[in-house]
């Protein structure tokens, strides 16, 4: 299970890499839920798309990088880095664009489930998510923070 | 070669006897001289010299300081802690002054040991805007 669990959030950072929505909807549970740390951010698998849609606009080129990946029963801990370029700026924040890069790391829980497929089925999902990443989003996307978040 | 399990039982001696009992002569024993912090807290050195003056600074800041264990979970040489740290904020705290407030934080750490079972590596941010926030140092966003 723990090997399998694992394979679902490789394929999970790669949909977000290629902003393949469709295929992160498949390997989230409907009721996905994002325990999140950092205040402001959003619960739900709708909310997390439309996030990581602003975020593609402020950094068309960001990628994510799995550095560590372990598991164990119905649960997966991984390390990624996160790198990318503020090309778009963040009006929310009232930030311009600025061609400055941004490179942290952070770390994610997630806990698996069953979910009935199309079949009446079950298939393995991703069902929570703790993420804990360096800094609030204003502060990160501006471009402050270095790797290991020791702004 | 600790197995997982030990790993496990490591990770929960640590944050019992350091992080709860704060006796750093454990910390001392439980991390390797080798060790490398790859997430530092600001200032500090990232080595164990580093980690132990992190934990000294952090007693004095928040001498009622407990962290709830969550989960653990191990494979191969590295453990991952998820907890949440609590305590009233009663000394000086990365250069802010006794605020008197209790503070809240999430976790997510995780740590390479050695063939020994001790500490090699480290990884975990600090979310310290949310810190801050809770302080009262830095308004919360939108406000």
């Amino acid at each position: 299970m723990g090997d399998e669990n694992k394979e679902l959030v490789r394929r999970l950072e790669e949909a977000w890499n290629r902003s393949d929505v469709d295929r992160v909807r498949e390997l989230l549970a409907p009721d996905f839920v994002s325990h999140s740390v950092a205040s402001g951010m959003p619960a739900t698998v709708d909310a997390i798309v439309q996030a990581h849609q602003m975020s593609m606009q402020s950094f068309p080129d960001r990628k994510v990088a799995i550095e560590d990946i372990l598991a164990e029963g119905d649960k997966v801990v991984v390390r990624c880095r996160t790198t990318g370029t503020n090309k778009g700026g963040l009006p929310w924040a009232g930030v311009p664009a600025n061609d400055k890069p941004i490179d942290f790391s952070w770390i994610s829980k997630y806990r698996d489930q069953q979910v009935p497929d199309q079949r009446g089925q079950g298939r393995r999902a991703l069902g929570a998510q703790r993420h804990r990443d360096p800094d609030g989003p204003a502060r990160r996307d501006a471009g402050h923070v270095r790797r290991g978040g020791s702004a | 070669m600790t197995t997982p399990e030990e790993n496990k039982a490591l990770a929960r001696r640590f944050m019992e006897e350091v992080l709860n009992k704060k006796d750093l002569d454990v910390a001392e024993e439980l991390i390797a001289d080798e060790f490398i912090d790859h997430n530092p807290a600001p200032g500090f050195p990232n080595d164990k010299k580093g980690a132990l003056e992190w934990f000294r600074m952090m007693f004095e800041a928040f001498p009622d300081m407990r962290v709830e264990v969550h989960d653990i979970i191990a494979e191969g040489d590295r453990v991952a802690i998820h907890g949440t740290g609590s305590g009233t904020h009663k000394g000086e705290f990365m250069g802010v002054p006794a605020t008197g407030k209790r503070v809240t934080m999430e976790s997510i750490d995780i740590l390479r040991n050695d063939d020994r079972g001790r500490a090699l590596e480290h990884w975990g941010v600090i979310d310290s805007v949310a810190m801050m926030m809770q302080l009262g140092v830095i308004p919360p966003p939108g406000s």
